[in-house]
């Protein structure tokens, strides 16, 4: 089976940003500029999360993100994941609705567990993806939510999969706040433990640095998807030269790139 | 020949934007067919679909769009379901309790894709290949070689079958494509599929006629 490479877009009031553990966001640029120039990379994937709104706030989606979604998916001819703070089956469905394949939900599934049931129920369990934030504190890995705002000690990673598989989930994606803006490789100790638990294909994501860090996890677990937030955003060609490298040592494993130099 | 038109149902079930996005880059006139009469002035149709089965059937039921489907297909002109649009052709679909009928456009079933012990993973999420043709040819091919890499998000399938023209592993193998004279359906979302999807949109829509 093909291992997918996605990059990971955060955008926050409009604007692509750069993020390091929740807490410093550098503006990258204008959004809708950036959709164009993704639209030519020949991606596998891509995943954009909204965190104007991931905190504390409780009210719905508003209709500029979902314009934003309706332009990327008019655009761009690759499969699209949408996700930042959604709480409700009506957020999920304007996401879908504009042009959304897959969406990801954080926080309000450990909120509201029922939440990703009447997800899976009204669009399809391949269509609701979780993401598991975690953060590790000494040598312990712990759930938390509201952008690691909360922590939930007492709910055991493994336990968790289990139930969210149970209530219809289709895919894991693993976002670990103590990664997030290091370049240090992936936490594969992490990556184990999820992938021991899951069913569901798994994304791993945070701590990318270089090429090799991709190919230590497509060497040493079986995820399905190997995503990459900064990596991708500071080196203009890094997705089609990351795609050659990878293609040398792991070519039934990639899909070829053939996407526009320009 | 007449230039193509390409109704696209609407089911209320599927995201219209990336298909209406990709036949405007492929220079497509398209109609978006809410109702029969929306039809008129259509040469091809497709019928795409995202979530459950008995959702979409029920939709079609709603909008008597099914058996002008039917009619449609009964005239041979060219058709092309997507993913669920492709299930929804089968007569029933294991998913849900198989209680509800589909369209019956081929007497197949939907199952519960069986990934064996070969893939860990279910559903069935990525890029995978179309790994055999069984047929020597077919115009919806054209320029589409055997191992091509198209999108696949699914948990159920139609497997090998009479009507199979290519398939696709993972654990067991299934129908990646079926045809059915002038009738196709495709597991794989063509409009997700970067260039080889494109491909395949465009053959749908300059070479099948009926």
């Amino acid at each position: 089976m093909i291992r997918r490479i996605i990059p990971v877009l955060f955008a926050m009031d409009g604007h692509l940003v750069r993020s390091e553990k929740f807490n410093w966001h550098q503006r990258l640029g204008n959004l809708v500029a950036q959709v164009e120039r993704y639209s030519q990379w020949d991606l596998d994937e891509l995943i954009y999360i909204d965190i104007s709104r991931s905190r504390d706030d409780n009210s719905s989606y508003d209709s500029e993100f979902a314009d934003f979604v309706q332009l990327v998916a008019d655009v761009c001819r690759m499969p699209l994941t949408f996700g930042g703070g959604i709480k409700s089956v009506r957020d999920a469905e304007l996401l879908f609705e504009n042009g959304a394949d897959k969406v990801v939900v954080s926080s309000a599934a450990i909120d509201n567990p029922a939440l990703v049931e009447s997800l899976a129920k009204r669009f399809g369990t391949q269509a609701v993806c979780i993401s598991l934030d975690v953060n590790k504190i000494g040598a312990d890995y712990i759930l938390t939510s509201r952008c690691s705002s909360k922590i939930h000690s007492d709910l055991e990673i493994g336990k968790w999969i289990e139930i969210v598989q149970g209530l219809g989930c289709g895919e894991l994606f693993i976002n670990p706040v103590h990664k997030d803006g290091s370049a240090d490789g992936y936490d594969l100790t992490l990556a184990k433990i999820v992938l021991d638990a899951a069913s569901v294909p798994v994304i791993l994501c945070g701590g990318v640095g270089s090429p090799s860090d991709f190919e230590n996890a497509l060497r040493e677990t079986d995820a399905s998807a190997l995503a990459a937030g900064n990596f991708f955003n500071f080196r203009e060609l890094s997705y089609p030269m990351l795609k050659r490298q990878l293609l040398k040592n792991f070519d039934t494993e990639i899909r070829e790139w053939s996407g526009s130099l320009s | 020949m007449t230039k193509a038109k390409v109704g696209v149902v609407y089911t209320g079930v599927a995201n219209l934007n990336s298909l209406v996005g990709a036949l405007k880059q492929l220079d497509i006139d398209y109609v978006v067919v809410k109702k029969e009469k929306d039809l008129s002035k259509a040469t091809h149709l497709i019928l795409p679909g995202d979530g459950s089965f008995d959702a979409g059937c029920h939709s079609l039921r709603e909008s008597g769009l099914d058996d002008a489907i039917l009619r449609w297909c009964d005239d041979s002109k060219a058709f092309l379901g997507i993913c669920l649009g492709m299930q929804l052709m089968a007569t029933y679909s294991a998913e849900g309790g198989g209680q509800v009928a589909g369209l019956g456009l081929i007497q197949e079933s939907v199952e519960k894709l069986d990934k064996e012990e070969t893939e860990r993973f279910w559903p069935h999420i990525g890029w995978n290949k179309l790994d055999r043709f069984h047929a020597q040819s077919d115009p919806i091919l054209s320029d589409i070689e055997e191992g091509a890499a198209f999108y696949f998000i699914h948990g159920y399938c139609i497997g090998l079958c009479d009507r199979t023209l290519a398939s696709t592993v993972y654990g067991d193998a299934f129908s990646a494509i079926i045809a059915r004279e002038n009738l196709y359906g495709v597991q794989f979302h063509p409009e997700k599929s970067q260039k080889n999807g494109l491909v395949l949109l465009s053959n749908f829509a300059s070479k099948i006629h009926d």
